[in-house]
């Protein structure tokens, strides 16, 4: 006659296979698309920022070493920023919903941590180089 | 199916379309023979369906749960829930 514990265990070990086996991503693939969008158009934003003269009694661009460029790009950067994980957040919300599985799972968390580590290290080297002045790196990684 | 790693075996192809041997075999971390056993027992019930096929030149075998495995997993589950209850009365 088994116990109680052993019918508990039983029921552990189901929802936790069920768990384990399922690979289900809550975030779309559509969102991905969009954050490299929202990224070209900063892009553009970017190039209209620097390269272009702001009035027209300029008769050169400015050097990207000023401060106010800096802040226009760097408000440019924060917003595509922004925009993607609001869309990304919004779409994978939604698809979650529809499918009747909550956002943040198991598969979903390891993504996030997974993916967090290399963006932070690319990110800090970015800042590196811009403080050092290597705008032209930059915008190769751009 | 009151063995516990037969109710693993159905609770994971409920939530999967269909699951393989290997995989099988390394999420319920139990051996090739002792996998192969409970299986059969559960195809000769009728509660899974199998597929046998070749990737890449290697055999693949995947194993679906029928709609008879479906409810008899449902009912046992049920049961379960039952006589949890009851004990802790």
């Amino acid at each position: 006659m088994e116990k109680n514990s052993d019918y508990q265990k039983d029921i552990e070990s189901i929802r936790h296979m069920m768990e384990k086996s399922v690979k289900f991503l809550s975030l779309s693939g559509l969102s991905g698309i969009l954050a490299g969008v929202y990224a070209m158009i900063g892009a553009g934003f970017a190039y209209s920022v620097v390269y272009l003269p702001q009035t027209p009694f300029d008769y050169a661009n400015q050097s990207a070493k000023e401060i106010t460029i800096i802040i226009r790009l760097m408000t440019i950067a924060l917003a595509v920023l922004i925009a993607s994980i609001i869309t990304g957040y919004g779409l994978a919300s939604r698809k979650a919903s529809k499918l009747g599985v909550k956002v943040w799972n198991t598969t979903s968390k390891r993504l996030v941590i997974n993916l967090l580590v290399p963006l932070l290290a690319g990110g800090i080297f970015l800042i590196f180089l811009a403080f050092y002045g290597y705008f032209v790196l930059l915008r190769l990684h751009f | 199916m009151e063995h516990r790693v037969r109710l693993q075996i159905i609770s994971v192809l409920v939530v999967n379309d269909s699951y393989d041997f290997n995989a099988l075999k390394e999420l319920l971390d139990i051996t090739d023979g002792n996998l192969a056993t409970h299986l059969k027992a559960l195809e000769r019930e009728k509660y899974i369906s199998i597929s046998k096929s070749f990737v890449d030149r290697k055999p693949n075998t995947r194993y679906k749960v029928t709609e008879r495995g479906r409810t008899a997993f449902k009912k046992h589950l049920d049961a379960l829930e039952e006589l949890i209850k009851q004990q802790r009365k």
